[in-house]
């Protein structure tokens, strides 16, 4: 009776379950199928497709965007050197080759250096009669030196916070003429009090008596030592 | 040619087997996505998605019977059903403390031809035809529905009851609207 009540039960869901059409209701199974088809194998293809070059943009786009920002950045950079090689009298001066004809080179040398070689003149009051020829050798071949290294191109390569940048910007200590001491005249005679300040001592005796004698000093002198100078007593 | 050599090639990724299984269940499956989507072009939609995950995953089914087939194919459909109900958030329902029990009208209902069972199932509202496609239909207890709509039992027991009620006065005007037939 139970199971009749619960077959009873079911029925209108079995009915349910089988039911495949209501009518006027139209499904077109033809047109179904072929979305479904589409979506099964065609449309799988064209989105993994999709995704394959959308990746490739994107890998392609951060590639370019990382060169071109480089580029960029080295272009900013020489940019930056040429202005301040620009700017520098030092390097500035360093620009203008040598001539050939040597006398020119001379005169133009002096010149420049009209300055160094008045000082050195100014000081040196002994040496009035220095050959000035050697100096204006000197700074020739200095001069010579300096040229022949095409400095100018090798720093508008180099960027800006580099080593060689950096050292190539920092103007370059002159180079003093070293002079001997005795070039300048006469030696300047020591004082002999400062000089035999260091040899004074100090000493304390005690002896049996039990005097004691402070600020006993011996004195170096010409004659020799000076002992017991000066004597304290001390009360016990 | 047998299901179980339809799976078996469909497995293989042959598209007559597809094509096969598909003219076997498609009518049945959009009958079941129609109880639970109101829309025929929705229902349509999510049959085909159903299809499509079921294609995708046969190498995970074994066959053991025709109507295990169905019922894992039922189940997808539900599923996918499910997920479209959800995501239009249309479960605002309100839970009420005080839920009458009420008897299922299975004698007038045995009385009814599928298709008029089916119009009358549709006729609810989305709420109550929810509860009461997985309640009544599907077996599902109170605890599963709550947890499959996101919603508390008590919610799923109201929901069933008013659904229960509406079903009522639908027959019950059905057996006047028949009556009045007969007699006329």
């Amino acid at each position: 009776m139970t199971n009749e009540k619960l077959n009873s039960n079911s029925d209108w869901r079995n009915k349910l379950d089988e039911l495949e059409s209501i009518q006027g209701e139209v499904f077109n199974k033809e047109t179904s199928w072929n979305k479904l088809h589409e979506r099964l194998y065609s449309k799988r293809g064209n989105r993994k497709a999709i995704w394959y070059w959308l990746a490739a943009a994107c890998l392609f786009f951060v590639l370019f965007i990382s060169l071109f920002m480089s580029h960029k950045k080295e272009n900013i950079l020489v940019k930056n050197n040429l202005d301040s090689n620009k700017n520098n009298p030092f390097l500035v001066q360093r620009i203008p080759m040598i001539d050939k004809d040597t006398s020119q080179v001379v005169s133009s040398v002096s010149n420049k250096n009209e300055l160094t070689v008045h000082s050195i003149h100014a000081t040196n009051k002994r040496n009035t009669d220095v050959d000035h020829n050697i100096i204006v050798n000197e700074m020739i071949q200095n001069k010579n030196e300096e040229n022949t290294i095409p400095q100018v191109n090798i720093i508008a390569v180099t960027p800006v916070d580099s080593v060689i940048s950096i050292a190539t910007n920092i103007p370059q200590k002159k180079k003093l003429k070293v002079v001997h001491i005795n070039e300048l005249g006469d030696p300047v005679s020591e004082s002999p009090n400062i000089a035999r300040y260091n040899e004074q001592h100090s000493f304390q005796f005690k002896f049996m008596s039990q005097e004691v004698y402070t600020r006993s000093s011996s004195t170096v002198t010409k004659s020799g030592f000076k002992i017991f100078t000066t004597k304290n007593l001390t009360a016990n | 040619m047998e299901t179980s050599e339809l799976i078996k090639e469909a497995k293989q990724g042959s598209s007559a087997a597809q094509r096969y299984l598909f003219d076997q269940f498609s009518e049945k499956m959009l009958m079941i996505c129609r109880r639970y989507v109101k829309s025929n072009e929705d229902a349509e939609e999510l049959m085909l998605n159903g299809f499509y995950k079921f294609f995708k995953k046969i190498s995970s089914f074994d066959y053991i019977s025709d109507a295990a087939l169905h019922a894992w194919l039922k189940r997808v459909m539900i599923n996918e059903c499910l997920m479209f109900l959800r995501k239009k958030h249309v479960f605002n329902m309100v839970t009420e403390t005080d839920v009458e029990d009420i008897a299922m009208p299975e004698e007038a209902l045995n009385n009814l031809s599928a298709a008029e069972i089916f119009k009358l199932i549709v006729q609810l509202p989305v709420g109550y035809r929810t509860v009461f496609n997985l309640y009544v239909i599907e077996g599902m207890p109170h605890k599963e529905v709550a947890a499959v709509l996101n919603i508390s039992e008590g919610t799923s027991k109201s929901q069933l009851s008013k659904a229960k009620v509406l079903l009522q006065k639908m027959l019950l005007q059905n057996d006047m609207d028949y009556d009045k037939r007969k007699t006329q």
